[in-house]
């Protein structure tokens, strides 16, 4: 068993129910947001964000190969997230896990769904070969909050990335490494994940809050406000006021995170 | 001792100077900080030339498998990884006989430094993450290792630290880079304990002669004693004042 | 090679010979000569001959006496409530070495206590001080200041954690026990 929910669980619900939290933030406030990217020379794009003290590394690499057969004419993004030991004494070397598993195809559909990435123009040939994108997470500091760090390092290295412009001259695909081009964004999205502590959603929980939280909510949004993805965790419910409120807020919280993003990397025109 | 410097001898350096403009025993650009993570007990961040490399430390704490403990003393484990992106090609992530291999001999490496007779039926675990590779990867990692074995304050007799030194196009250089590595003749990583120059991890890979081995392990150690200067003032960075 | 106190030292610096010095804590003895352990500063009793090094980094938080610990008990038996460790207060490393501590029924409380069971039950979470090492795993724990005790009760018909109901009781909110405890002031249900 582990005690340490145990040890604080009190301490925390009783200053969420002063509307108060350990680290001094306000119920709906972030904790502070470092973005860089180019970090990795050997890859086509790269971002590190640091959400408080969450921490994590996102890699994209480009390969080409055949597009699913149903949809002949789309370049294909594989999202696949590791929870590296080093991150915490609680993630074990091995095999991705559950937690993991959930954590890239979170990302996945907020990336997807949001449409941000147009793939019919990963298309190099129809049918035969297109972009296949491998964006790999890699989790190295774990203090709360993985999904809106990974969402936001995701998008950051998405507009980072460059591919070669991909010619076909005599059936033959020809890559032209000397003029790389930025991928085809069309929009973004980014998330707001909650914490049901109490009866209050607390925007960004830290490990602490994250470990006694009753239920979790992520809300990917674009910044247009509509909704594109949402994933409920935790073994507590929401009612559907808790749900309401999460929206509101995050609502007044992607401006914020957009201008985040901007500022270290805007969206190439 | 005056030294004339001929049209001839002018040729000879010239021609001693390497692809990337390095002397034969020169390192590439090399830059360590210690204590950057939150949650691991000890950590440090490496980059040399093109590797980027990230340690972590755990521990001492209970070994969780039980086959692992030991009654007299804790045990080190190594966990070597590259990163998905770290490589030009994408590589699958998960353990390779490659990284296996590394993560047994970093171990090995590390384990005369530390006093594990104080933590009976414990472990302590390295986490190396290649987060970019450049070539001497291991060496690197090891050099690394060291310095968040420190920042954890585990208790040590001295650091470890490790170059690599091979045969390229003839001639004995220093840290071989991913190029040089490809196309030498031979590589060998050596680490050593630098105060009794001690050697606590040695491979080769390719053809030397004996002369030549003792010119390359001369020269790792020498590359070694630059770095453990190196990997003092990171820590005298954090810690010093 | 001597060390002034305040000297900033690597593992492995030399600080002193034996025959000046007496080694002390995050120092070790090799071919006469003392050395240092860790990362750290330099400090030289003159008057007692002692030479340490108090480390810069935190270091592995190994247990010693009168430390405050946090842990579940795991069984009670009649003489002897088994504690497992999770914590070592004031450090957030996990514990080293030591990873199980006992409470001997004479050191749980002040009074007398005719049963352990009205000190402790199997899940309850206890904060304890360290009253005696015994070699590197042997741990004896105490429970009699206010401070320390029970911090947390399992019911042992449901298993929910219970509220206090007066100075050694405690009520389930859940089933309507009512139990004895030895509890902390610190006591975290009320």
């Amino acid at each position: 068993m582990d005690i340490v929910p145990e040890i604080i669980r009190e301490n925390i619900i009783n200053l969420i129910n002063k509307k108060e939290r350990a680290d001094g933030r306000a119920l709906d406030e972030f904790r502070k947001i470092f973005i860089e990217t180019g970090v990795i020379t050997k890859a086509e794009g790269s971002a590190r964000v640091k959400l408080g003290n969450t921490q994590l590394l996102v890699g994209i690499k480009p390969q080409i190969g055949e597009p699913f057969p149903d949809t002949p004419n789309m370049g294909i993004i594989i999202t696949n997230s590791e929870l590296l030991p080093m991150a915490s004494p609680t993630f074990e070397p091995g095999p991705p896990d559950e937690r993991s598993i959930e954590l890239s195809r979170v990302v996945d559909r907020c990336i997807r769904e949001s449409n941000m990435l147009n793939l019919e123009k990963l298309c190099i040939v129809e049918g035969s070969s297109v972009w296949l994108l491998f964006i790999d997470l890699h989790i190295i500091d774990y203090d709360g909050n993985l999904f809106d760090a990974a969402v936001l390092a995701t998008v950051a290295a998405l507009r980072d990335t460059k591919l070669p412009t991909a010619k076909i001259e005599e059936d033959e695909i020809i890559l032209d490494y000397e003029n790389p081009q930025p991928l085809p964004l069309e929009d973004t999205a980014l998330m707001c994940t909650f914490a049901k502590i109490g009866d209050q959603m607390i925007l960004d929980p830290s490990l602490d809050e994250e470990e006694i939280l009753t239920a979790r909510l992520s809300i990917g949004m674009r910044p247009d406000g509509t909704i594109c993805a949402m994933q409920k965790g935790g073994e507590g419910s929401l009612t559907k006021d808790d749900i309401l409120k999460a929206i509101d807020i995050t609502k007044g919280r992607i401006p914020q995170l957009m201008e985040e993003l901007d500022k270290t990397i805007p969206q190439a025109r | 001792m005056i030294i004339i410097i001929t049209p001839d001898e002018f040729k000879r350096v010239s021609q001693a100077t390497r692809e990337d403009g390095r002397a034969p025993d020169e390192i590439r650009p090399l830059k360590i900080e210690a204590g950057i993570l939150e949650r691991a007990d000890g950590s440090s961040y490496l980059e040399l030339g093109g590797n980027k490399i990230l340690v972590a430390v755990y521990g001492p704490r209970e070994a969780q498998i039980k086959r692992l403990q030991r009654p007299d003393r804790a045990v080190i484990r190594c966990r070597y990884n590259m990163a998905p992106f770290s490589v030009e090609e994408r590589k699958r992530p998960g353990p390779d006989r490659r990284s296996v291999e590394i993560s047994k001999i970093t171990a090995e490496a590390l384990r005369p430094a530390l006093i594990l007779e104080r933590f009976p039926r414990s472990v302590i675990d390295v986490f190396i993450e290649v987060l970019e590779a450049e070539g001497g990867t291991r060496c690197a990692g090891i050099t690394a290792a060291s310095v968040a074995l420190a920042d954890a304050g585990m208790p040590m007799k001295d650091m470890v630290v490790a170059c690599a030194a091979g045969k390229v196009n003839g001639r004995i250089v220093l840290d071989l880079s991913e190029e040089e590595d490809k196309r030498g003749e031979a590589d060998m990583p050596v680490a050593i304990l630098p105060r009794n120059k001690e050697i606590t991890l040695l491979q080769s890979d390719g053809n030397l002669t004996q002369e030549e081995f003792e010119e390359a392990l001369d020269l790792a150690i020498k590359g070694c004693l630059k770095i453990n200067k190196i990997q003092k003032e990171a820590l005298k960075k954090k810690y010093g004042e | 090679m001597k060390a002034k106190s305040g000297d900033f030292v690597f593992p492995g610096d030399s600080l002193a010979v034996i025959e000046e010095f007496v080694p002390a804590e995050g120092t070790y003895e090799e071919k006469g000569k003392i050395k240092s352990l860790f990362v750290g500063e330099v400090a030289r009793d003159e008057k007692n001959k002692r030479i340490k090094v108090i480390s810069k980094t935190e270091t592995p938080p190994i247990l010693k006496e009168g430390a405050i610990v946090i842990g579940e008990v795991i069984e009670v038996k009649s003489q002897r409530a088994l504690v497992r460790i999770h914590h070592v207060k004031g450090s957030s490393r996990a514990p080293v070495t030591s990873f199980m501590g006992a409470v001997h029924i004479s050191q749980a409380t002040n009074g007398y206590l005719s049963k352990l069971t009205e000190a402790f039950r199997i899940g309850d979470i206890i904060e304890a001080r360290v009253s005696r090492l015994v070699g590197l795993t042997g741990i004896d724990l105490q429970t009699a200041q206010k401070s320390l005790g029970v911090i947390k009760a399992m019911c042992t018909r449901c298993r929910h954690f219970m509220k206090k109901a007066g100075n050694n009781e405690v009520i389930c909110p859940n089933c309507g026990n009512r139990e004895k405890r030895k509890l902390s002031t610190d006591y975290r249900l009320r």
